[in-house]
């Protein structure tokens, strides 16, 4: 009983068996926690990809609900609603399960598979297009609100030269992760608006809008769109539905983003505690001693725990 | 603050973390030779510090 508790005092309590510092505080013993920190980033990497299907992101989006979000930012920007289009809406279903087959994370995919002809090959003529992808949120509302933080997103979103847009929400297995994929595609086709009822449209062209050509092309000109946010609401349009509800059902899944960043608060609150009891015993015993100063250790772990909490999960493209 | 406003940025918060390991190093050894105790072990122990910060903060960032 004795023994342990001195080995404990010799991990955490500065005393002449530590050299003044506790043995955890050492450098060689940080080394091993940040050892064990990669180590455990790599089990969660490699865990999924070994058939151990315990983690992904659990999601919970409705297009429609993505569409109405997108028709209220556009309505706050003063610019008019987007009409839903099935035949968009079958392209971008198209993209995302021609990523999750292929794992990749692209506009372009890695066969030089340009983005708009998926547009193409849902009979969509467009004269204007554009695309956002998203992946690993949870909610319509935080997967909006990352593109409209995005200022390349945000002129997609709100360019007044679209007036249709299909969404799919798209879950499947990601490199060996199950992930939820969000595909928008916004388009503005020849022949006024009727894509509902017939296949032809737009196509995409990454975070920019493509030049008006007479034909549709495979191959359209990117050029940065030009926006006029008006301050002026204009009435928010709930359009179509969608022919495919997309039901996201959630799932009891572990996140490899919530598992990261529960390891990693453990570790830093681990270490600033220890820290702590440092700073206490040498300024008890009054020990002076060669080395860093504890309170800066203490203040930078410190940031960089606000900076674990604060982050989210999810990226964009 | 930063690490707010791109949070979907996964390249601009690396360079966030990195940035503030680095800047920590630095503040470590210039604070030590001002006070003129700075020894290899005291540079060893900020670097090391660094290292961890940067390690956790990219785990978490990559790991999204």
């Amino acid at each position: 009983m004795v023994d342990y508790a001195s080995k404990l005092s010799h991990l955490f309590i500065p005393g002449y068996s530590n050299n003044h510092k506790a043995k955890v505080l050492h450098p060689e013993s940080i080394l091993v926690i940040i050892f064990l920190v990669i180590f455990s980033q790599y089990l969660i990497q490699t865990f999924p990809k070994s058939g151990v299907r315990v983690l992904g992101y659990a999601a919970n989006i409705s297009v429609d609900e993505i569409i109405r979000l997108t028709n209220q930012k556009r309505a706050d920007a003063g610019v008019q609603s987007l009409s839903f289009s099935a035949t968009l809406a079958s392209a971008a279903k198209a993209k995302g399960e021609d990523m999750l087959a292929k794992d990749y994370w692209a506009h372009v995919a890695p066969d030089g598979t340009e983005p708009w002809k998926f547009f193409t090959d849902a009979g969509y003529k467009y004269r204007y297009a554009g695309e956002n992808l998203a992946r690993d949120f949870s909610s319509a509302s935080t997967t909006v609100d990352a593109w409209n933080a995005s200022p390349s997103h945000k002129e997609n979103m709100l360019s007044g030269k679209y007036d249709e847009i299909g969404v799919a929400v798209v879950e499947g297995d990601f490199n060996g992760v199950d992930t939820t994929i969000v595909v928008q595609l916004f388009g503005k086709g020849y022949g006024d608006n009727i894509a509902q009822a017939i296949p032809t449209s737009s196509a995409v062209a990454g975070n920019a809008n493509t030049v008006p050509t007479s034909m549709p092309t495979a191959f359209p000109t990117k050029v940065l769109p030009t926006l006029t946010p008006s301050s002026t609401p204009t009435p928010m349009v709930i359009i179509a539905k969608s022919g495919t509800p997309p039901t996201t059902p959630q799932k009891t899944l572990v996140s490899p983003f919530n598992t990261t960043k529960g390891v990693s608060i453990v570790t830093i609150v681990f270490l600033m505690a220890v820290f702590t009891i440092d700073i206490f015993t040498v300024s008890r015993r009054k020990i002076a001693r060669v080395g860093g100063r504890a309170f800066a250790h203490m203040a930078f772990l410190g940031m960089i725990l606000i900076i674990i909490i604060i982050a989210r999960a999810g990226q964009i493209l | 603050m930063g690490f707010t406003f791109v949070s979907y940025d996964t390249g601009f918060r690396g360079a966030i973390i990195i940035a503030s390991a680095v800047s920590y190093l630095a503040w470590g050894v210039i604070h030590h030779y001002l006070h003129k105790d700075l020894y290899f072990v005291v540079f060893l122990e900020y670097l090391i510090i660094a290292f961890f910060g940067a390690v956790i903060g990219l785990s978490l960032i990559f790991s999204s």
